[in-house]
């Protein structure tokens, strides 16, 4: 029996959200905080800019509509929304990592593997760019050839400068 | 802990083993992060779930256990051997039934030599069998003696390693009974007998052949230039057939 209780969710930018109860503990943290009474007002997280809190609800609703019985959707449409909800060039890398690192703190399983997979399937496809703080700039790590070079400088100039 | 290094990692798990360990390569920052024991823990888990039964018995960390056994070892390459030729002597003894045709000590580099050149009366299948790459030991017998099929021929031969004055035996009294008529052989053999530090090393034979002219076949008569040991069972290479002796059981 759910209640159409409404949460209200501020983000660390100070914008609130007003989300169903049924979507804001798609949130195991949000769900803890709602259960140890703690959300009478509204709840905050400082972790989340309102850019990336907007991005997550709009991901629970879908989640959560598509397992009710009206709205059924199947397995394979889900999966095709996931997938296009988290194309990359809808998403921007820093997104990306805004989305996962959201989804760890709040705790939403299915959105930090449906997340971190994609960067892992990056990883794999060489497809993701690595910024080197020391020699400050942006390599792709198919370039491994250049990663040698640039690793043997590294140690090279550390010799230099840090004996 | 910088939100970086969160990002990588929650997705490192995510990662096969050849992934992650790419990700080592990368840069400093991600081999700190990539390189933790967690990682490698949970692709163990993955590839040996039974391992979590166990959880702290390792003398490795996962990410060695994981290298190690990830894919099937290649043929190590062998250590090289303990003995070496100059350490060893052989006595080889022939006889018929009423004679004694050949008593010699051998020393192991004059086996280890070999045949340089084969008497010009050889057929070219001896020459081709000398010369293919297994490993043989050969001897020239000077001056050649003749020996008929029918005579019993029984042949012994003891081997004694100079470092420990020790003597194993690679023959034990056996019968010349197989021909080789392709390279002109006329063979014997004997199961090898091993040390006991080595149990599941049985069925290897050690060879012993006489290498005869091309002549006289069908008289049933031989003439002997040379004699060869070999262990074509087992050993194919100096390396192996060293190794090979120094498994055997010697006393």
């Amino acid at each position: 029996m759910a209640s159409s209780r409404k949460i209200t969710l501020r983000s660390s930018d100070g914008e609130s959200f007003e989300v169903e109860e049924a979507v804001a503990v798609e949130s195991q943290t949000i769900k803890h905080m709602i259960e140890d009474d703690c959300a009478d007002n509204a709840i905050p997280l400082p972790n989340v800019t309102s850019k990336i809190l907007a991005k997550v609800i709009e991901y629970c609703k879908k989640h959560v509509d598509a397992s009710k019985a009206e709205d059924r959707v199947n397995d394979e449409d889900l999966k095709a929304w996931d997938a296009a909800f988290i194309k990359v060039d809808q998403v921007d890398q820093a997104t990306l990592f805004d989305l996962i690192l959201a989804a760890n703190y709040l705790n939403i399983k299915s959105l930090l593997d449906l997340t971190c997979q994609t960067v892992a399937d990056m990883i794999k496809g060489n497809l993701f760019p690595v910024r080197n703080e020391w020699l400050n700039f942006t390599f792709s790590i198919a370039n491994r050839e250049l990663v040698l070079v640039c690793l043997t400088e590294w140690v090279a100039h550390r010799r230099l400068f840090c004996s | 802990m910088s939100s970086y290094d969160e990002v990588l990692k929650a997705v490192f798990p995510f990662l096969d083993g050849a992934d992650l360990a790419s990700c080592m390569a990368v840069c400093k920052q991600w081999r700190e992060i990539a390189k933790d024991d967690y990682f490698w823990k949970c692709l163990c888990a993955r590839r040996w779930p039974s391992i979590c039964k166990r959880p702290n018995s390792f003398r490795v960390t996962y990410y060695k256990l994981y290298q190690t056994f990830r894919k099937r070892q290649q043929r190590q390459a062998l250590l090289p051997p303990r003995l070496c030729f100059e350490d060893l002597e052989f006595f080889i003894d022939i006889w018929t039934e009423d004679k004694l045709m050949f008593s010699e000590v051998v020393p192991g580099p004059l086996l280890e030599a070999g045949i340089k050149n084969p008497p010009s009366g050889a057929s070219e299948g001896i020459r081709l069998h000398l010369e293919c790459p297994q490993y043989k030991m050969t001897l020239p017998v000077d001056p050649r003696f003749t020996v008929a099929f029918s005579q019993n021929l029984t042949v012994s031969v003891l081997v004694r390693r100079k470092d420990s004055n020790r003597v194993a035996c690679i023959i034990n009294n056996s019968l010349f009974g197989y021909t080789d008529r392709t390279s002109n052989r006329f063979m014997a053999y004997e199961y090898l007998d091993f040390s006991p530090l080595y149990p599941f090393t049985s069925n290897t034979r050690a060879w012993i052949s006489l290498l005869f002219m091309d002549k006289d076949q069908n008289e049933g008569v031989i003439d002997v230039f040379g004699i060869e040991v070999d262990f074509c069972d087992a050993a194919n290479s100096k390396e192996e057939v060293l190794w090979l002796l120094d498994m055997l059981d010697w006393k």
